[in-house]
């Protein structure tokens, strides 16, 4: 990290744009913006992209730092916020999935001390809670620990809120367990939105669901039972349905191609969110790890799989890639791509910041990159990422 | 409507007049009609004389549905079909505003579908048929013999595909077949397509279980059209690789869907719609022959033996005593407007996935109804009663190839 002092000369195509531009900063703002001009530029090139920096709604941990583990401390959400920037995600949600009362609640503490300090407050807009209100079914439950998933409790909601001082951004519940809607109405009453995820609901639960207030769909084709009927399934309800705004895993992992094309053209693009859903193994090297006590496998490709088996275990691949992957796979442009990785979610959890590239006067905000096009896919190469003035990686 | 009824046409030397809002545009008009041609088009509807239809009804075009098995009582499936039930159906159609259609035939022994082609091609000798009929399609017999896909055809007459085997067809159809739907999953069936193709036949990926590779590889050898969509699947399916996704996605294929509301459920078709896109979608009735008749009891339009099905009002068709769906008793007009209110589509748009989008896919020339004097009247004037959950239309008048069918 370091401070940007001196004017730094900053060369790349705006995403949407044709043309390339200079950005000129000076003491971490933007000084001038001009077409591209002679001079050798201190970062990018003329083929070089400049983007809004990225918002990732749903992280669970990355290089080895685990949001669920009870040895989370306030010191690693900041060493796991710096690691974040440096792959140019400025803001970012951290998640908190289903496990006892005590572990969930130490979790939300530590984030919570951590949002003490201004940096870590204006990159985290909250917490999500990705269960425990989630179905008991396998399938839909995922990854999540059975002997923790619960039905919806207002009183543990409530202490959830305490201890965090109401800072739940978002929290994913089943619309058919239990008591789920008036949960979800209490909830939304408390201004924390609603996510529909790991359920098995039916048309009607959903419909219930989005009368009482839920507005997004997590990881939309994943969290959910492995074979459906073919019309009768919780996926037509919340694709069709223009209330909810879909989160996607876009690592052609969790969703095979055709079918993240077939999910952004039903959303369209306003109603979608990428994220990354990293897993604390995220950024670290291929190899052998545990993940929540169960032995799994990072391969080269960045597939982490439980050991011996196919089985997927979690996502590591980084946002900007998703959104390259995205662009190439579905209807998006990049422009499309990279907002619903900033600014859609950034209007969602109505965030201060509006993801805006560069301009004279702004402070700057922004990420430089190239896309490298392969046979095999195409592959994002990150080369500066400006985050509050403040130059990282 | 005309329901069991025989149709008959009317004398069109005389002038008739309608009025009503063209699918559209934003002003009523009235329209002229003498011999079977448009004579005038006026603006405006307060004015002069008016014999059917009003300032409020609706003036849409004709419509062209690409998947007819029978209707008002007439099968044409299996060894009893005579050219005349072409005749029938295609009047039957036309009192709907079925301007042009296609026959199918469904998987049945050779020596049958061999038949019911040469029925096909002898009725097409007849004027007003061929004016209709612009080719035949052949839904079987090279589809996918498992249980599931395979739908309701007959396993013992499911064959793999075979270009010798459609010659034959095709041959006793006097070349007329305009598309086959095929399961691109079956040993040759990508050769086949390719000879299909180049025969200047359609192709169409139905009743099948392919996986992403099969479905691009068929595409790639020219396939064109995915067969009732939703329909003709495994019941359960794996949530990522089934046949559906890499269907949707692709673009090169235009999806025909039956919009009865039974067949898929309005959030899969409202799905289906947008991802597909409205310029990419074919709505089609795949009505069986009971379509058009009273609810109650029916023998099944299979002719298997001692299988009944029961019409419900609802336009449900279900195998007696279940909940099993069992054919479609739509009527396309009603596809349109279902489509209209549970989907993104506009009226205008509704509209040209029953007309002009499929007659562009399958290569048809035809007119559904420019409404510009000295063409050939095509017009459905109707009155749409919107407080109807299903929106059911009031059918005022129909010119139909210029024939006053309503």
């Amino acid at each position: 990290m370091l401070l940007t002092k001196n004017r730094i000369l900053v060369r790349g195509v705006f995403a949407g744009a044709d043309c390339p531009s200079d950005v000129i900063l000076k003491d971490g703002r933007v000084e001038t913006v001009k077409p591209a001009g002679r001079a050798t530029p201190d970062v990018g090139s003329l083929t070089a992209i400049i983007a809004p920096t990225l918002f990732d709604i749903q992280i669970n941990g990355a290089k080895g730092i685990d949001l669920q583990s009870l040895d989370i401390t306030p010191a690693g959400i900041c060493t796991l916020n710096d690691f974040l920037a440096s792959q140019g995600v400025s803001h970012w949600i951290p998640t908190i999935i289903t496990g006892s009362p005590e572990n969930m609640i130490h979790s939300c503490a530590a984030i919570a001390e951590a949002m003490t300090e201004p940096r870590i407050k204006r990159a985290i807009p909250g917490i999500h809670l990705e269960g425990p209100y989630i179905s008991p079914e396998d399938g839909p439950r995922g990854a999540h620990d059975k002997k923790h998933v619960r039905n919806p409790s207002l009183a543990e909601f409530g202490e959830f809120m305490r201890v965090t001082q109401d800072r739940i951004a978002y929290i994913t519940v089943a619309p058919e367990v239990e008591g789920a809607i008036p949960f979800i109405r209490e909830a939304v009453r408390r201004r924390v939105r609603v996510a529909l995820g790991h359920h098995g609901a039916s048309a009607i639960d959903i419909e219930r669901a989005v009368e009482a207030g839920a507005t997004l769909s997590t990881h939309l084709g994943n969290g959910m039972a492995g074979t459906m009927n073919r019309h009768n399934n919780p996926l037509w309800p919340q694709l069709a349905n223009d209330r909810l705004k879909a989160s996607l895993i876009p690592d052609l992992e969790h969703l095979p191609e055709p079918v993240l094309r077939a999910f952004v053209r039903a959303k369209q693009p306003q109603r979608v969110i990428l994220t990354s859903d990293y897993i604390h193994l995220a950024g670290l090297k291929p190899g052998p790890y545990e993940l929540g006590g169960m032995p799994v496998e990072m391969l080269p490709s960045g597939r982490v799989c439980l050991s011996g088996t196919g089985y997927l275990a979690g996502s590591s691949l980084p946002l900007l890639q998703g959104v390259v992957n995205a662009m190439r796979v579905t209807d998006l442009t990049l422009k499309q791509a990279l907002a619903s990785a900033s600014s859609i979610p950034g209007r969602f959890f109505h965030l201060k910041h509006r993801f805006a590239l560069p301009f004279a006067g702004a402070v700057a905000n922004f990420i430089v990159f190239s896309i490298v096009k392969a046979k095999t896919g195409w592959s994002s190469k990150l080369k500066a990422v400006f985050i509050g003035g403040v130059q990282y990686g | 409507m005309n329901e069991g009824t025989s149709v008959t046409m009317s004398d069109a030397s005389e002038a008739v007049t309608v009025c009503g809002l063209p699918v559209g545009s934003g002003r009523p008009v009235h329209i002229t009609v003498r011999n079977g041609i448009i004579e005038a088009v006026t603006q405006g509807g307060g004015y002069g004389r008016t014999d059917y239809g009003s300032r409020s009804s609706i003036i849409g075009p004709t419509l062209f549905d690409i998947q007819v098995n029978g209707g008002n009582g007439i099968n044409l499936q299996g060894p009893m079909t005579k050219p005349e039930d072409l005749h029938g159906l295609t009047r039957f159609l036309a009192s709907w505003g079925v301007s042009k259609w296609v026959p199918t035939l469904t998987t049945n022994s050779l020596k049958n579908m061999e038949h019911g082609c040469r029925v096909m091609a002898e009725a097409l000798q007849d004027e007003e048929v061929a004016r209709a009929v612009p080719g035949i399609h052949l839904e079987g017999p090279f589809l996918s013999p498992l249980d599931g896909p395979r739908g309701a055809h007959a396993k013992r007459y499911i064959r793999e595909p075979s270009l010798r085997d459609f010659d034959k067809l095709n041959k006793a159809s006097g070349g007329n077949v305009l598309y086959t739907t095929v399961a691109p999953e079956l040993p040759r069936a990508i050769p086949f397509v390719k000879g299909l193709v180049s025969r200047g036949v359609v192709v169409a990926l139905g009743h099948h279980n392919a996986s992403q590779d099969e479905i691009a590889q068929a595409v790639d050898a020219g396939a064109r059209l995915s067969t009732h969509l939703g329909n003709g699947l495994a019941a359960e399916l794996d949530r990522h690789r089934n046949p559906l996704w890499p269907q949707l996605a692709e673009d090169r294929l235009t999806a025909a869907l039956i919009a009865d509301l039974h067949h898929l459920p309005a959030e899969v078709l409202k799905t289906m719609v947008r991802i597909k896109g409205p310029a990419n979608v074919i709505l089609t009735s795949d009505a069986v022959s009971i379509a058009g008749l009273k609810p109650g009891m029916y023998p099944h339009h299979s002719g298997v033996k001692g299988m009944m099905v029961e019409l419900l009002p609802s336009g449900r068709i279900n195998l007696c005593g279940t909940n099993l769906l069992s054919g479609s008793a739509l009527m396309l007009l009603q596809g349109v407007l279902n489509a209209t209110r549970e989907t993104d589509m506009t009226l205008e748009q509704a509209f040209r996935c029953a007309s002009e989008i499929p007659a562009a896919v399958l290569g048809v020339k035809a007119d559904f109804g420019s409404l510009k004097p000295g063409t050939v009247a095509n017009l459905i004037v109707f009155d749409l009663d919107q407080s109807h959950p299903q929106w059911k239309p009031v059918i005022r008048a129909a010119f139909v190839n210029g024939i006053k069918t309503v």
